[in-house]
């Protein structure tokens, strides 16, 4: 992409442009302002928006909801800590290792998923992501097992030690920069293609579209946006357990798509802090908080089909279209 | 010779549950279309009813009737208040399915708490019997029969009654069925009432196998899932066959490579999709 290219990019969505600023800058002077506990919940939402924008890629984008994402974001806050407490390896070589093995995995899930369609894609994604639970919940001698694995080292860089608010900005950082990136990807003519494999895959193969292979890229792409997430996770909360591998993770990286309001890259963020600060809220007031979530669940697909995004868009069009489209069947009335 | 012998015994007292679960969920979703997620619940809530029921009055086939009749129920509330609104929605059908499943698997944790539990064969089938020279466990041997019992009946329910006749025709196009005058819906109803009360006595009926922990359900329903994604979505011969494939492979592969218990499963999965992305009986 050139520079005049993105020039043009932001003209055109100029105040987008200056609402994104604002929020940057708000988000940067937040630690000043509030609490450390809000600054870690901020740094969760970080962590779960990239999460659910990667997920995003293929439930909203391209139209194939996987229930075994978390496998992707499981297996590389593993990788981190395994590298890190049982081999010895720092920061940065534990990061290249875990994105390593997280694009291995990817590239073999990616293989048996792509081809096949709806239903069987969902349920594949689960058995699978089920299998990497299984392999983490059983396999003691490399994971722990259940006590899942404790003490990873805080990251560092050079001499600064990331904890507190310096991974806050961290966090920040790596959130913007896959932002950038994800923006990116889904407006370019490989984004395109995915959108247009969501209409519909039988015209996009006619017009002489590599299906599979886009499919499998996306798959790969976003299997390597959520092992980043799951990068950012273990290193936050310095511990991984096979909780985070389990088909409920998987589903609430797809609730937090779901309740954002799919096929933006706005929704997922707002859905996965929705959800963040939920869980959080739920699970320090009451110890039942895995049924309120299993409502939460159920009552977002009884009474929230399309998410909030999709409930504040409904809202709006009621509220203009009365205004606009009233004197237009008038005329057609007459 | 000895270990082979005992080992497949094993393996095929395994199918046997496997087949009870999967043939549940792949009727409900060859008929219905519908993705019960909460397959795997009904197992574990099945397992902890007959827990109960075994524990207050000490007979083992009281409880088996127990897992599944309360399963049936709910199984039918769960449909009849929830999910027949969604029909034809799969990703509402599961992420309704999921919250269900964190309700049970919560109920659970509150009623029985998050002690793993052993729970004991009837009398009649403790202790051992020789087959061809080896001491096998009785009650793994009743479980093969009632599999091949159970498998042989659902398959002449389908294949040779009026009742079957009817489902497959609701299978096969609803549509046409109902022009019919065939009552669609209440075939339905029995699809899915049939499914959770197998998959509930499964429930007990694995418990002495497999004891029963607040993680069954998690554990249980990727073994019923690749017995459906092995055989074919929807298709009965391939919810027989993948259980015995699912069955065997899981055992061996638990028994031989310990570490890699749910490793062994997957290679096989891959390998049929890579071939059949449909399944070995399933329809494109």
């Amino acid at each position: 992409m050139t520079t005049s290219m993105i020039a043009a990019i932001i003209t055109k969505n100029k105040y987008k442009v200056i609402f994104l600023v604002a929020m940057l800058v708000l988000l940067v002077l937040a630690p000043q302002f509030v609490s450390r506990f809000t600054v870690t919940l901020i740094t969760l939402c970080f962590v779960y928006s990239i999460l659910a924008m990667s997920l995003d890629l293929l439930a909203g984008y391209m139209g194939y909801a996987s229930l075994g994402h978390a496998a992707f974001f499981g297996v590389a806050a593993y990788s981190v800590a395994i590298a890190n407490t049982k081999m010895g390896y720092s920061f940065l070589p534990s990061v290249i290792f875990s994105l390593a093995i997280t694009i291995f995995l990817a590239l073999i899930f990616g293989l048996l998923v792509s081809s096949l369609k709806g239903v069987q894609f969902t349920l594949v994604n689960l058995a699978l992501g089920q299998v990497i639970w299984g392999v983490a919940y059983r396999w003691y001698n490399l994971t722990g097992g259940d006590d899942g694995l404790r003490g990873v080292a805080r990251p560092e860089i050079g001499s600064l030690v990331l904890r507190g608010d310096s991974f806050y900005y961290f966090a920040l950082i790596v959130f913007v920069v896959s932002l950038i990136c994800l923006v990116m990807l889904v407006q370019s003519p490989f984004g395109q293609t995915i959108r247009g494999i969501k209409l519909s895959e039988s015209r996009m193969r006619v017009l002489g579209y590599n299906v599979f292979l886009h499919k499998y890229l996306n798959y790969i792409i976003a299997g390597f946006f959520a092992g980043v997430a799951g990068i950012l996770m273990v290193y936050f909360n310095t511990y991984i357990g096979p909780s985070s591998l389990e088909v409920f993770a998987s589903a609430s990286a797809l609730l937090m798509v779901l309740v954002g309001g799919a096929g933006t890259l706005f929704g997922p963020i707002i859905g996965a802090s929705f959800v963040v600060l939920l869980e959080n809220f739920f699970s320090a007031q009451t110890e039942r908080w895995m049924m309120i979530m299993g409502l939460l669940y159920v009552s977002v697909v009884l009474f929230l089909p399309g998410g909030i995004f999709g409930l504040f868009k409904n809202l709006i069009n009621r509220i203009f279209s009365r205004k606009i489209q009233k004197p237009v069947s008038d005329s057609i009335d007459k | 010779m000895t270990f082979w012998v005992v080992q497949l015994l094993n393996g095929l007292a395994f199918s046997s549950l496997l087949f009870l679960l999967s043939v549940g969920f792949t009727l409900i979703f060859g008929l219905m279309r519908i993705l019960k997620l909460t397959h795997g619940a009904f197992f574990a809530l099945g397992g902890y009813v007959g827990l109960t029921v075994l524990q207050v009055t000490g007979n083992f086939y009281l409880a088996i009737l127990a897992g599944g009749a309360a399963m049936t129920i709910i199984g039918l509330l769960q449909h009849k208040i929830l999910l027949h609104r969604f029909h034809g929605i799969p990703l509402n059908q599961v992420l309704l399915t999921l919250g269900l499943w964190l309700i049970y698997d919560d109920i659970i944790l509150v009623i029985w708490g998050g002690i793993p539990q052993r729970v004991p064969p009837p009398p009649l089938l403790e202790g051992a019997m020789s087959v061809f020279g080896t001491a096998f466990p009785k009650y793994r041997f009743a479980l093969i029969l009632l599999g091949v019992v159970v498998a042989i009946v659902v398959w002449l329910i389908i294949e040779k009654t009026k009742l079957g006749a009817v489902i497959r025709a609701g299978a096969d196009n609803e549509e046409i069925a109902r022009a019919m005058g065939i009552n669609v819906n209440k075939v339905f109803i029995f699809a899915f009432g049939f499914g959770s009360f197998l998959a509930g006595i499964a429930g007990v009926l694995g418990a002495p196998l497999l004891g029963l922990e607040p993680a069954t359900s998690s554990l249980i329903l990727p073994l019923a899932l690749v017995v459906v994604i092995v055989g074919g979505l929807g298709s009965l011969k391939g919810a027989m066959v993948g259980s015995l494939f699912v069955g065997l492979v899981d055992n061996f592969g638990r028994v031989l490579i310990p570490d890699f218990a749910y490793f062994t499963l997957f290679a096989p999965m891959a390998l049929i999709l890579i071939f059949r992305p449909q399944g070995m009986f399933g329809r494109k």
